[in-house]
C-alpha cells in the first residue's frame, strides 16, 4: 500500500510539472470568434427572410463556452445565437425553408428532419432546431485548443451583441 | 375568379418573456421593499431614549413602516398582473401559431388554384368543373378562417388594455394604502410559514398539492415576500421556482451592487454577490436560447443559494422545463463545485442535452447540472488537481450531498406534469460518490444512473445495489487515474464501478492520451466533442442503451502503479526527442528526483491508511 500511495503521488507530481493542459495553444481565438460572428450575421437574415420572421429573441449573441468539462476543460469554441420566435410562415414549412436558404449561401447541408437542420462551411457549424414555438439558430467555431488560462479569459467575457437588425 | 388570401394575424407586439422579465423585476424591488418594510416595523426607538423626540421618532418609524407595506402591496398587485399578461400573452402566442400554419397552409392551397387556373384548358368542361368546385370550397374557408385571425387581433388589442388597466390601478399613493388596506390581500407571511411548515415535513408532493390550492395573488405574495423559500422548495412547478430564484438573484443583485459602492460589503455578502451575479451571466448567456415547441426561455433556476456552504453557494439550472420534458438528466459534477462553476457545466450538459434530443425521436429533453452540495472545493485547499483528491477522500460530504440529492430529484418528481418523465442522474469524480450515496441512503427516484470517472460509489458493492434493476452505467477511461482509486486494495471511496464485478454496463470511453502530463485532462474528458462517451450518456438519457465494453478484470486494465510509471516513462521519452540535452540517464534522474518528492509527499499524505 505504501508504494502505490508513492507511486499515486509520483503521477500527480509529474502531472502538475505539466501543466495538465495542451502544450501550445495553436488558434487564434479573437480571429475565429470574428469570423463566426461574420458568418451568423450574415446566414441568420437569410433564414429570417426565409421564413419571413417578424421577432427575434434579441438582435443576437455570442460567447465563448467551454469543450469537455470542468474543472479541466480541453479547449473553448464560440457560439453565435438567435432565436426566431415569430413567422409568417407556418413551422411545418421550415425544413424546406431553412435549407433552401444554406444551401443558396454556399452551406452544406448534413442533417435535415422534422425538427432540425444542420449545415457545415469553412469550418464553422449550423444548426437550426426549431418547432411551433420558433427557431433556435446558432453557428459555432468548432472547439480550439487552447490553454486553461486562455479559457477561463475567453469565458469570462461579456457576450457580444451581433447587431442584427430586427425585422 | 380571383381567391382572396387570408391575412396571417399581427406580430405579437409583447412576448410572453418580456412580461416575465419585467414580472421578475417587480418582484424584486418588492422583496426589497419588503424587507426594509419588516425591519422598520420591528425597530423602535433605542432603549433609553425618553421623551417627545423619541415618541416622535417611534411614530415616524410606523408611518415610514405603514408606507412601505403600502408599496408592497401595490408591487403585490402589479407582479399578479404581469403574471396574468404572462401567462395570456403565452396563449395568444400558441393561438398565433396554430393560426399562421394554418393560413400559410390555406394560402398555398390558394397558390395552387390560381397555378391550376392559369395553367387549364378553358375548353375542357371537366376540368373548368373541377375548379369551380375547388374555388367554391376555398371561398367557404376564407371568411371564417379571416374572422379567427380578426378575432386573435382584437384579442391581443384586450390583452395589452387589461393589462394597462391593472397597473394603473395602483399607480398612486393613495391606491397603495387602499391595495395594503384590502381585506381580500394575501397574508404572505403566514402563507411562508406554512410553505415552510411543508417543506420542513419532507413531503413534496404535499408541496406541490397545496401550491396548486393557492391564488395567483398569494403565489405572487409568497414570492415578493420569500422567493429564497419558494425557489427551492421541492414540488413547485419549475416555473415557478425559476421565477422566484430569479427574483433573489435580482434583488441580491441590486441591494449588494449598492452596498458595494459604499464600500460596506462584508466577506460573505461579497460571495453572495458573486454567486449571483454569475448566476445571471449564465441565465443571460442563454437568454436566446428557446423551447422550440413553445417558445418560452429554456432556462429555469431550480436552486439559488449564494449563501450556502460557507459562500461556495449552491445551485441549479436547467436547460429545458424538466416538468414537461419526456427526458430529464441531473448532473453532479465533482471536485472543486460551487456557485460559480455552474456556466461551465451547462455547456456540457447542452452539449449532451443537443446528442440526445438528436436520439430520442420526438421526445424532448431537458438537461439539470446540480451543484446543491459542498463539494471538497478550494475552502478545503483543492485546486483542480486531483492530488487534492487525495487530502480530502472522505465520504462525508457525498454523503450530505447525497441526501440533498436525492431531496431534489424527489421534488422534481413531485412538480412533474403528465406521464412521468424518464430520468437519469449522472454523476463525475466525486459527484459519483455523491449520486451513489443518494442510491444507497435515500431514495433516489430514478430510471437510470451514469457514473463517470467514478472514483468509488459509497458503500455500494454491486450496481444493485445502487438501481434495483441495474440500469447503471459507467464510463471510466483507460487512463484516468481517479477511476483507478477504487481498485482491488484501494476505495477509500468505495468500489470501482467499472469493475466487471460490480456488475454495472461499462460504456465505451476513449482511453486519453498516455503522457503524464495528460491524466488530469484524461479525467475531465468524458463530455468532448464526438467522444464515445458523450454518444453512449445521450443514448442513455434519451432511453436507449450504449453498446457495452467488458468491465476491469485484473490483467486487462493498467493498475494505477503501473500507469503512473508507465506513463511518466513515456513522458520522458517524448523529452528525449524534443530536446538533446536529454539522455536516457537524464530520464532516470528525472524518474528519481520525482519518486523522492513523492516520497517526501508521502510523509504527509496518508489517506489511503
Amino acid at each position: 500500500m505504501g508504494r502505490m500511495k508513492v507511486v499515486v503521488v509520483v503521477m500527480m507530481i509529474l502531472s502538475l510539472s505539466g501543466c495538465g493542459g495542451s502544450d501550445e495553444p495553436d488558434a487564434r481565438p479573437d480571429e475565429r470568434a470574428e469570423v463566426t460572428r461574420a458568418a451568423a450575421a450574415e446566414v441568420f437574415p437569410l433564414i429570417g427572410k426565409a421564413v419571413e420572421a417578424l421577432s427575434y429573441s434579441s438582435t443576437g449573441g455570442g460567447a465563448w463556452s467551454i469543450c469537455g468539462m470542468e474543472p479541466s476543460p480541453s479547449g473553448a469554441e464560440y457560439v453565435a445565437e438567435v432565436a426566431v420566435t415569430q413567422t409568417n410562415v407556418g413551422s411545418s414549412q421550415y425544413p424546406q425553408l431553412i435549407e433552401s436558404a444554406l444551401t443558396s449561401a454556399g452551406w452544406k447541408v448534413g442533417t435535415s428532419s422534422s425538427e432540425l437542420v444542420k449545415a457545415a462551411k469553412d469550418g464553422l457549424d449550423l444548426r437550426a432546431r426549431f418547432g411551433a414555438g420558433g427557431i433556435n439558430l446558432s453557428v459555432t467555431s468548432g472547439c480550439l485548443d487552447l490553454s486553461k488560462d486562455t479559457i477561463r479569459e475567453l469565458t469570462d467575457k461579456p457576450r457580444d451583441d451581433l447587431g442584427l437588425s430586427l425585422p | 375568379m380571383t381567391l382572396t388570401r387570408v391575412t396571417p394575424p399581427d406580430a405579437l407586439r409583447t412576448m410572453p418573456e418580456s412580461a416575465s422579465t419585467v414580472a421578475n423585476g417587480i418582484r424584486a424591488v418588492g422583496e426589497s421593499v419588503s424587507d426594509s418594510q419588516e425591519a422598520m416595523a420591528s425597530r423602535g426607538a433605542p432603549a433609553g431614549w425618553k421623551g417627545s423626540a423619541s415618541d416622535a421618532a417611534e411614530n415616524q418609524f410606523t408611518q415610514i413602516s405603514g408606507d412601505l407595506d403600502s408599496a408592497v402591496a401595490a408591487l403585490g398587485q402589479a407582479a399578479t398582473a404581469m403574471d396574468a399578461f404572462d401567462d395570456t400573452l403565452q396563449k395568444l402566442f400558441s393561438r398565433r401559431e396554430t393560426l399562421v400554419e394554418e393560413v400559410s397552409a390555406f394560402n398555398r392551397k390558394v397558390d395552387a388554384y390560381d397555378a391550376d387556373v392559369a395553367a387549364s384548358d378553358q375548353e375542357d368542361a371537366e376540368a373548368q368543373e373541377a375548379l369551380k368546385a375547388r374555388y367554391a370550397e376555398l371561398e367557404s374557408q376564407v371568411a371564417a378562417l379571416q374572422g379567427r385571425v380578426d378575432s386573435w387581433n382584437a384579442d391581443q388589442d384586450a390583452a395589452d388594455a387589461a393589462v394597462i388597466r391593472a397597473l394603473q390601478a395602483v399607480d398612486t399613493v393613495a391606491e397603495g394604502d387602499k391595495a395594503a388596506a384590502d381585506p381580500d390581500r394575501p397574508d404572505a407571511a403566514a402563507l411562508a410559514d406554512r410553505l415552510q411548515d411543508k417543506v420542513d415535513a419532507g413531503d413534496p408532493e404535499a408541496v406541490a398539492a397545496w401550491w396548486a390550492t393557492l391564488s395567483e395573488a398569494q403565489k405572487q405574495a409568497l414570492m415578493i415576500h420569500s422567493p429564497e423559500l419558494v425557489g427551492n422548495a421541492g414540488g413547485i412547478p419549475s416555473a415557478d421556482r425559476d421565477e422566484a430564484n430569479r427574483t433573489s438573484m435580482l434583488s441580491d443583485i441590486d441591494n449588494l451592487t449598492e452596498r458595494e459602492k459604499d464600500g460596506q460589503l462584508t466577506d460573505r455578502e461579497e460571495d453572495r454577490l458573486e454567486n449571483a451575479r454569475d448566476a445571471q451571466k449564465t441565465l443571460d448567456g442563454y437568454k436566446d436560447r428557446i423551447n422550440p415547441d413553445t417558445g418560452e426561455n429554456d432556462a429555469f433556476l431550480l436552486i439559488f443559494r449564494p449563501d450556502a456552504f460557507e459562500g461556495d453557494g449552491g445551485v441549479a439550472m436547467s436547460l429545458g422545463n424538466p416538468d414537461t420534458a419526456d427526458d430529464v438528466t441531473s448532473f453532479v459534477p465533482g471536485l472543486t463545485s460551487e456557485a460559480t462553476s455552474l456556466g461551465g457545466n451547462m455547456d456540457s450538459m447542452e452539449r449532451l442535452m443537443q446528442l440526445a434530443d438528436e436520439k430520442n425521436g420526438d421526445r424532448s429533453v431537458a438537461a439539470i447540472t446540480w451543484i446543491d452540495y459542498d463539494a471538497p472545493s478550494s475552502a478545503d485547499g483543492m485546486t483542480d488537481n486531483p492530488l487534492d483528491f487525495l487530502q480530502v477522500a472522505t465520504q462525508d460530504k457525498a454523503t450530505d450531498g447525497g441526501e440533498r440529492f436525492a431531496d431534489f430529484v424527489t421534488g422534481l418528481r413531485a412538480s412533474d406534469q403528465g406521464s412521468q418523465a424518464h430520468f437519469t442522474a449522472i454523476g463525475h469524480s466525486y459527484g459519483s460518490t455523491t449520486v451513489s450515496h443518494a442510491a444507497t441512503d435515500q431514495v433516489l427516484p430514478v430510471d437510470d444512473m451514469v457514473l463517470i470517472g467514478s472514483p468509488g460509489t459509497g458503500s455500494a458493492d454491486h450496481a444493485t445495489d445502487l438501481m434495483a434493476d441495474g440500469n447503471v452505467y459507467v464510463g471510466s477511461a483507460d487512463y484516468d487515474p481517479v477511476t483507478l482509486l477504487g481498485g482491488p486494495g484501494l476505495g477509500a471511496l468505495g468500489h470501482d464501478p467499472s469493475q466487471a464485478d460490480f456488475g454495472a454496463h461499462r460504456f465505451e470511453v476513449d482511453p486519453g492520451s498516455y503522457r503524464v502530463q495528460d491524466l488530469l485532462d484524461n479525467h475531465s474528458s468524458y463530455f468532448n466533442q464526438d467522444s464515445t462517451s458523450l454518444d453512449a450518456m445521450a443514448d442513455v438519457v434519451a432511453g436507449a442503451r450504449p453498446d457495452e465494453v467488458d468491465g476491469r478484470t485484473l490483467g486487462s486494465y493498467q493498475t494505477l502503479d503501473t500507469l503512473a510509471t508507465g506513463s511518466s516513462l513515456v513522458s520522458g521519452g517524448e523529452k528525449v526527442w524534443e530536446g538533446a540535452e536529454w539522455t536516457g540517464d537524464k530520464i532516470s534522474d528525472g524518474a528519481g528526483w520525482a519518486w523522492d518528492r513523492a516520497e517526501d509527499a508521502g510523509s504527509w499524505l496518508n489517506p489511503l491508511d
